[in-house]
């Protein structure tokens, strides 16, 4: 007992670092979920954007989503606008889109291909569709929101930049 | 090819003026966003005004026929986080094959599904969702002194995961409910609090703390910390619900050696080695 204060003395401040950790983390990717759904936001919001101005200019310029998407989803953008352009058809209002929310982070993907997979709400209550007429060619049966599973792959990894993948109508409830 | 099709068909019904719901068909290749925006996507029309309805009436139903969640439970939860969701409430009146009658109310509802009062999750069910890990420490750091208390902590907080739970889209949220240590001398603890430092706890070195272990006998001892997390789940929109029992997640184990006070003084003194365990 009498070694109490020579011990204390001789520890001054022994910080408790909780020493010892196994990594806690698991996203060699991504930092957090959080992380993750900002890159998602972002790569979403560029690439809705680039569709609507492309649209607007009523299919003028399609390669310009090209940055925003895989190549295997710019090519079908790339034909929906071509077929937009061949009717005379262009759009006005934005896309809008909420309720991002995340379905899977698959930070092992080859080449960063699928690297997270997203629910979200695309909202085009804001948008028009009109022909050289200036007549409205959007379905009276259009949901004005439509559920979607977006999924992503890694453009870059410092500073993450993805582009989306798909995206494709999710069939569930309790997104839109 | 397909998506041409199904592009000209639904022109069609436009010019035809034919509004009838389509047949809700799986998800499959991409909708470009020309087809979302002119409403053109045939797996889209029809099938997506269901959540907030059919969430209510529901649990409605449920709770009028006994049990069942307070009616205050849900109201403050549906406020969370989509605030505008249940504004569709009173417009749907498309028939759908899954309709099911929950008399005195019809439901819009599979069972299974999230809308389902019914539905009940079990841990089992979380395979999906990964909790973090917990960590813990020990002071002294790495080493025991026989006799006198040496004390432990956890690193473990509430979080939330999100993913796949039972096919739809989830949150779960673990919280820590307990703390079981293996102290490796054949002797266990458990608390409900993860303890801290004794720092933190204003405490003197060497103090008993609720998690504090006093070894007896000389030797290197590995130390395992199990944390038993309690879990939340809620499909996307809906309120939080429980989910019976716990999740038993293992620590770092921690290895430390344990010695009389004398032996430590003699022979990890700080004076001829700074860099010792505890100086």
């Amino acid at each position: 007992m009498l070694a109490l204060p020579a011990l204390a003395a001789c520890a001054p401040a022994p910080t408790p670092v909780p020493g010892h950790t196994a990594a806690a983390t698991d996203a060699p990717v991504f930092a957090s979920d959080e992380e993750a759904l900002a890159a998602a936001k972002k790569a979403y919001a560029g690439y809705l954007h680039m569709s609507d101005q492309i649209l607007m200019d009523g299919g003028s310029g399609p390669e310009r989503i090209k940055g925003y998407a895989s190549t295997r989803l710019a090519e079908l953008e790339i034909e929906s606008y071509g077929r937009t352009k061949a009717k005379g058809l262009r759009s006005t209002g934005g896309s809008l889109f909420s309720n991002m929310t995340i379905q899977s982070r698959g930070d092992a993907t080859v080449q960063g291909r699928g690297v997270l997979t997203v629910y979200l709400c695309s909202d085009v209550s804001e948008v028009d569709f009109l022909d050289s007429r200036g007549q409205s060619v959007v379905s009276p049966s259009r949901p004005d929101r439509t559920p979607f599973e977006v999924s992503f792959d890694l453009a870059s990894t410092d500073p993450v930049e993805l582009l989306v993948a798909s995206a494709d109508v999710w069939q569930g409830a309790g997104i839109c | 090819m397909i998506r041409q099709a199904a592009l000209i068909v639904v022109l069609i019904g436009i010019i035809l003026s034919i509004g009838g719901p389509p047949a809700a068909s799986a998800a499959g290749g991409d909708c470009s966003r020309a087809d979302v925006q002119m409403g053109s996507c045939p797996e889209a029309n029809g099938v997506f005004d269901h959540g907030g309805v059919d969430l209510s009436a529901g649990f409605d139903s449920n709770s009028g026929g006994g049990g069942g969640a307070p009616p205050g439970a849900d109201g403050g939860a549906q406020t969370d986080e989509n605030p505008d969701q249940n504004g569709d409430q009173g417009t749907v009146t498309v028939v759908d094959p899954l309709v099911i009658v929950r008399d005195p109310f019809f439901v819009n509802c599979a069972p299974g599904s999230p809308c389902d009062p019914s539905l009940v999750v079990s841990m089992s069910d979380l395979v999906n969702f990964q909790p973090v890990i917990p960590t813990q420490g020990m002071e002294p750091n790495g080493w025991i002194v026989i006799g006198l208390p040496t004390n432990f902590f956890a690193a473990a907080s509430a979080h939330t995961r999100s993913g796949l739970l039972l096919g739809f889209p989830a949150e779960v949220r673990f919280t820590p409910a307990g703390y079981r240590w293996a102290y490796g001398d054949g002797t266990t603890g458990g608390s409900a609090t993860g303890g801290a430092s004794w720092a933190d706890l204003h405490l003197p070195e060497f103090s008993e703390t609720a998690t504090s272990h006093t070894y007896l006998d000389a030797g290197d001892f590995v130390i395992a910390l199990t944390v038993d997390y309690s879990a939340q789940y809620r499909f996307a929109g809906q309120p939080w619900r429980g989910i019976g029992g716990t999740l038993a997640v293992p620590a770092n184990p921690i290895t430390a050696r344990a010695g009389t006070a004398r032996t430590v003084l003699v022979d990890r003194e700080c004076t001829r080695n700074p860099s010792g365990p505890g100086c």
